[in-house]
């Protein structure tokens, strides 16, 4: 993406969230329940789906490295796990904060929602180890696409378990019996999680645009050693956007 | 430090939105350094093929020599 469209998106991304979270703040109903500390909801939700989102995306651009040979898609997982992972952060730690302010704990282990999400957090968090104990790179872009496909296969297996488990005091906003969001809660809901998806792309972009940059300044760096005589300048364990 | 919270649960809203807006401050900057670094290498990268420290070899280039290719963009 050129550096205008990157502004662009940069701005659309700004732009959605101000209008989302004002919406939520401002213009959305109070929840009759849990008050004004409901309003993490339009935070805390539309981040945890688009990390997931963003998991199963991984795994979806790992299959694809693994047909193709493509490094680029390689990249592509490797970055989107990684920022759906520092999103899965901010899920655990704005969900920690809403537990604490409606249940009084920051923390519930009997609540299947919160353990099955740390389980995912905690299993992509291994991708790193896992991916840079790997030194060849051929390899190690092969064992990591395949850790992203399964990995990526796990998440919506786990989320429909947790949503056909009966131990329940996480909300359920979506497809209840009660007939789910009044639409201007949906509304305001539905801004935030453009608003977020569109920030997850942005973060991508960029990204990605530093691998493709650092890969073209390791591909010229050791071009030009080559051109003199000299060997290898190192290898590097993080994916780069060098052609394959 | 959260007992002086008030009860409608103004300050966790506050205090999650906070913590949301520092940590994609946080990690833009992270990304900026990283832009910052690239930057600098390809500042370095420019100084030593003008100063000739590489990129004029004592021997012609054979032809194992890899030509820079363009990098195709995402």
């Amino acid at each position: 993406m050129s550096a205008r469209g990157l502004k662009a998106l940069s701005i659309a991304t700004v732009v959605t969230l101000i209008i989302g979270f004002t919406l939520a703040i401002f213009w959305a109903p109070m929840d009759a329940d849990q008050g004004f500390k409901q309003k993490i909801f339009y935070l805390h939700v539309p981040l945890a789906i688009v990390a997931l989102i963003g998991f199963i995306a991984g795994g979806v651009e790992g299959f694809r490295h693994l047909r193709s040979g493509d490094r680029r898609h390689d990249a592509n997982s490797y970055v989107f796990i990684h920022l759906s992972v520092v999103f899965g952060v901010a899920v655990l730690a704005t969900g920690a904060i809403w537990a604490k302010a409606s249940w009084g704990h920051w923390w519930v282990w009997e609540e299947p929602t919160l353990v099955s999400f740390l389980i995912v957090f905690l299993l992509y968090c291994t991708y790193y180890p896992f991916r840079y104990a790997i030194e060849d790179r051929d390899r190690q872009a092969r064992y990591a696409s395949v850790f992203a496909i399964t990995a990526g296969a796990f998440v919506p297996l786990n989320f429909m378990a947790v949503r056909m488990a009966e131990s329940i005091i996480h909300p359920r906003v979506f497809a209840t019996s009660e007939g789910g969001l009044p639409g201007s809660m949906l509304f305001a809901f539905l801004i935030c999680l453009v608003g977020m998806g569109l920030l997850w792309l942005t973060l991508v972009k960029v990204e990605l645009a530093g691998k493709q940059a650092s890969g073209q300044v390791s591909r010229l760096r050791r071009s030009l050693s080559n051109d003199q005589g000299g060997g290898s300048v190192g290898g590097r364990i993080a994916p780069s956007m060098e052609a394959s | 430090m959260f007992d002086n919270v008030p009860d409608d649960g103004t300050g966790y809203v506050l205090a999650a939105y906070i913590f949301f807006l520092l940590m994609i401050l946080i990690y833009i900057g992270i990304l900026g350094a990283k832009f910052q670094r690239i930057n600098r290498e390809v500042g370095q990268l420019a100084d030593e093929v003008e100063t000739g420290k590489i990129g004029k070899p004592d021997k012609p280039a054979t032809e194992e020599s890899e030509p820079v290719r363009e990098e195709s963009s995402v």
